[in-house]
């Protein structure tokens, strides 16, 4: 992980926040899936074989493709 | 959502991807297939996302916590053993096991429902064995029952870009207008749940970086374009129609500088 970058302290006046997100709780999965199964999410699913898992990987490291690498472990 | 039961291979093994140290290509080998003991569930995996935290895990950023480990914490597949107190799930059932797979149950995050800051959590492809491979235990109490709208390959990268992205998305509460810093995984899960929920949603991508600029745009971003330095003063100006609509309660952003920036368990 890197640093943060620096930048004035302007942007943040009037009581504007910086937050991080660690993780995630039980709730937040319910409350997703909740709401994932009232709306169309179409996640864009690049497939791979469990043994190119280092090709995706690459992939990912590379941003050669939009959306998520995903193994399929069965095929 | 009940699925036929799979079968084990005849000599009580799997296929696998093993990191046996940082920086090392993942390894394919035959290992055994786990037992699941007491809240813990088998799981046949038909679909593991491939996270950018397992990316820092492999480089090492975040050092492995097991050699060797199984990387892979966005976890889809049908439950095929149950422990003696995984009451949650059933064989057959379908779920999803997301990065954070455990907690201590009793600090004082725990007890408020705050578990994803425990000091002695569990993370699925992490501390214990995760999905780059046939099969995988997981504790059922985090596991998710996933939505039958979702196909095993399209309900994976839900569980961490989508479950984490919409964490930090909830916490913009009423905001109409939303910022995407990178458009990846996360991002394009996000711009979807804003763009249905009437909110406005701005991409900012690498610069030059026009095909995921596209693909935002494609995905109802009102705004795609570069995040650039101080120095390039019209960062925010883009000849494209679809720039901001002239309310009197706009203002361009005053240009920041933007840099790489890394965070753990982020995509």
């Amino acid at each position: 992980m890197s640093d943060i970058p620096r930048f004035p302290y302007s942007l943040l006046w009037g009581e504007r926040m910086v937050r991080s997100v660690a993780n995630l709780t039980r709730a937040d999965g319910e409350a997703f899936f909740t709401l994932a199964d009232t709306i169309d999410i179409h996640a864009k699913s690049v497939p791979f074989a469990l043994e190119d898992a280092n090709r995706a990987l690459a992939a990912l490291r590379a941003g050669e493709f939009d959306g998520a690498a995903v193994l399929l472990p069965q095929s | 959502m009940k699925y036929p039961l799979s079968r084990h291979s005849s000599d009580g093994t799997m296929r696998a991807m093993l990191l046996d140290a940082p920086h090392a290509p993942l390894r394919l080998a035959r290992v055994p297939i786990p037992f699941p003991s007491d809240f813990e569930v088998l799981i046949r995996v038909s679909a593991c996302g491939v996270c950018r935290t397992d990316l820092h895990i492999a480089d090492g950023e975040l050092p492995p916590h097991r050699s060797p480990l199984i990387l892979g914490h966005e976890i889809v597949g049908v439950v095929t053993h149950v422990g003696e107190l995984a009451l949650h799930f059933s064989v057959g059932d379908r779920v999803g096991v997301p990065w954070l797979g455990g907690s201590c149950r009793h600090c004082v995050y725990c007890g408020g429902h705050r578990e994803n800051l425990c000091d002695t959590p569990t993370f699925t492809g992490y501390d214990r064995d995760g999905g780059y491979a046939e099969y995988a235990i997981a504790d059922a109490r985090y596991c998710f029952a996933l939505p039958a709208r979702y196909d095993d390959i399209r309900a994976a990268p839900l569980l961490c870009a989508g479950l984490i992205g919409y964490r930090a998305y909830a916490m913009t509460g009423n905001a109409k207008r939303i910022g995407l810093y990178g458009f990846g995984a996360a991002a394009h899960i996000i711009a979807q749940v804003a763009c249905q929920q009437k909110k406005e949603v701005y991409a900012f991508t690498r610069p030059g970086d026009a095909r995921s600029q596209e693909f935002a745009r494609s995905l109802g971003a009102r705004w795609a374009g570069d995040s650039m330095p101080l120095r390039q003063r019209c960062w925010m100006r883009p000849s494209s129609s679809r720039r901001p609509g002239r309310s009197s309660r706009w203002r361009w952003p005053r240009p920041v500088k933007v840099q790489p920036w890394f965070a753990p368990a982020s995509t």
